[in-house]
């Protein structure tokens, strides 16, 4: 069942007026995938998920879930498709067990089906004990897990979920994650975020949207290895003169941190087992030897900040 | 699938206080029209207004009335159907399930017609106690409520209509009274200002109120049936049009 295409975009544009929300974003992806979502506020993430879910529709461009065109076959398309909105769609007057019921019948669950799927939707979202509660009465981070329930409870082969981790405790965090991941075996998943953290844990591949078009998209892999870096930290409680450590093969320069603490800039060839036999041979007394990676956040930023914005900075530092 | 959002539609005027406010102003208002009626017959039984004996005089009244009275109650009722669902966003839950536009507004409206069915359990009650002390004509009472029916469910669809014009509630409810007295009313006023008379009759003909008249005295046309058919279904078709242009501009 695998590596069948779930989801297919081609050519999107939407424009609001004037404004370009969105240019030419183009994403395909397959069953067991999950697909990280990432932007700065008003980059288009949700005017993406948006028309993904059939609930606007593209200026131009096509989309196609589970090889249904969304646009001229709008039911069989949206029966493969579990959407969470920004704002989860919650009927704040009635029950977790009536809202659900109502939303599996809106998904063309048949009669006898329903209560079975409204008890297994409740058992992995973690709402069994709330089942009879008013959903107005409910914290946030309920409500939240209420809107997700909703948008998995006919077991779609899609979800598409829109910042799902908003106003949820540590707890529940790491929940939710362990359910994506879950849903990620059989599903394809679109998980739209800005914290990136949660993108490194759940997701297989990533794409960065900026200004309504795609700036980057890669596997996670991919991206990671745009983390490593050549820096090395390292502390000694007993260190030698700084040429004494620069005189080592792969150092090619070194920042004094504090007394004893330096940061290495090494080449390839830099060997972190012959330094630290070094460090221990010289009695340097070697206490940190720590890779410095660079963050998710850095790339992310380098990524979506345009050149403007950095030249901007530049000549600041420059001036100052 | 329709009949699913019909009953959710139904269920949450049942759990709505305004739904429940205006029940109850109904009943108050009904029984006041009711009594005056009664009165007004039992003083001088052959000066009656229709002059068709008491169901004429006092049941088809009572349904003439409440008829009006509806087009307050029906944008206030309906005024939620689509509103509430764009305000709470909840628009979104309907519009990603595998669900036509025509299911959904069928279903609301279905949801509305069927309140509408139970509120005007209150004058069918009250009418009817007039059992207690004379006969019904049961051919012009069963014809009046049709035509009550037939006006209700009109002023529904509007208010459904003009419901999803907006979503803000209040502006949903004026709108759909401006829309209703126009169509109630103001056509046939402006008919009636007009010199041409061609022009006159055919503004004339459009009007709720000269479509509606006939049943409540005891005719019931195959033209009048139509046209009301007609005027509901334009409004579904009308509201199913401005939800799918509403994925567009929004």
């Amino acid at each position: 069942m695998s590596g069948e295409t779930l989801i297919q975009v081609e050519h999107l544009y939407r424009d609001y007026g004037n404004l370009h929300a969105l240019t030419d974003i183009n994403l395909t992806l397959k069953r067991g995938e999950v697909l990280g979502f990432l932007g700065p506020n008003g980059a288009g993430k949700s005017t993406t998920m948006q028309i993904i879910s059939g609930n606007l529709a593209p200026t131009s461009g096509r989309v196609s879930i589970n090889g249904f065109d969304i646009l001229d076959k709008p039911r069989q398309a949206k029966a493969a498709l579990g959407f969470l909105p920004e704002q989860p769609p919650l009927y704040h007057e009635l029950t977790v067990n009536e809202y659900l019921e109502y939303c599996a019948q809106l998904n063309r669950i048949a009669k006898p089906y329903i209560n079975d799927t409204v008890k297994k939707a409740c058992e992995r979202c973690g709402l069994v004990d709330v089942r009879k509660r008013l959903i107005g009465n409910l914290s946030k981070g309920y409500q939240q897990r209420v809107g997700i329930a909703q948008a998995i409870i006919h077991n779609p082969e899609v979800v598409i979920l829109d910042e799902p981790t908003v106003g949820l405790d540590p707890i529940q965090i790491i929940e939710i994650r362990d359910l994506i991941r879950e849903l990620g075996n059989d599903h394809s998943v679109i998980l739209s975020t800005h914290i990136l953290p949660e993108v490194q844990s759940t997701c297989d591949r990533v794409m960065i949207i900026n200004q309504g078009s795609i700036a980057l998209e890669d596997t996670l892999a991919g991206l990671e290895s745009r983390l490593e870096s050549n820096l090395v930290t390292v502390s000694l409680t007993n260190p030698p003169n700084v040429d004494a450590i620069t005189a080592l093969t792969g150092i090619d320069k070194l920042e004094q941190i504090s007394s004893n603490q330096f940061q290495l800039c090494t080449s390839d060839e830099f060997d972190p087992a012959e330094f630290s036999r070094t460090a221990v041979n010289n009695n340097w007394q070697l206490t940190e030897l720590a890779p410095k990676t660079n963050s998710l956040e850095q790339v992310f930023i380098d990524i979506t900040c345009n050149d403007n914005h950095l030249s901007k900075t530049q000549t600041e530092v420059a001036t100052s | 699938m329709i009949f699913s959002i019909a009953l959710r539609e139904f269920r949450n005027l049942l759990n709505s206080l305004l739904a429940w406010v205006i029940m109850s102003g109904i009943s108050v208002i009904i029984f006041l029209i009711f009594v005056t009626l009664v009165k007004a017959y039992m003083e001088n039984p052959n000066n009656s207004l229709g002059g068709q004996g008491v169901t004429g005089t006092i049941a088809s009244t009572v349904f003439y009335f409440y008829s009006y009275l509806f087009i307050l109650i029906a944008p206030m009722l309906s005024m939620r159907s689509f509103s509430g669902e764009f305000k709470n966003k909840t628009s979104q839950l309907l519009f990603s399930a595998p669900i036509s536009m025509t299911e959904i507004v069928l279903g609301k409206c279905l949801g509305l017609y069927l309140f509408t069915l139970l509120t005007s359990l209150i004058p069918i009650f009250i009418t009817l106690s007039l059992l207690l002390g004379s006969d019904l004509d049961s051919g012009l009472y069963l014809s009046s409520l049709l035509g009550f029916i037939l006006v209700s469910f009109t002023f529904m669809t509007i208010g459904v209509f003009a419901s999803s014009l907006t979503e803000h509630i209040g502006l949903a409810a004026l709108g759909g009274i401006g829309i209703i007295l126009s169509l109630f009313w103001l056509v046939e006023l402006v008919g009636s200002l007009v010199k041409l008379e061609s022009l006159q009759s055919a503004l004339q003909y459009l009007s709720i109120s000269e479509h509606a008249a006939a049943f409540y005295n005891g005719q019931i046309n195959g033209t009048d049936l139509i046209y009301f058919i007609l005027i509901i279904s334009s409004f579904i078709v009308l509201t199913i049009r401005r939800l799918d242009s509403y994925r567009m501009q929004h």
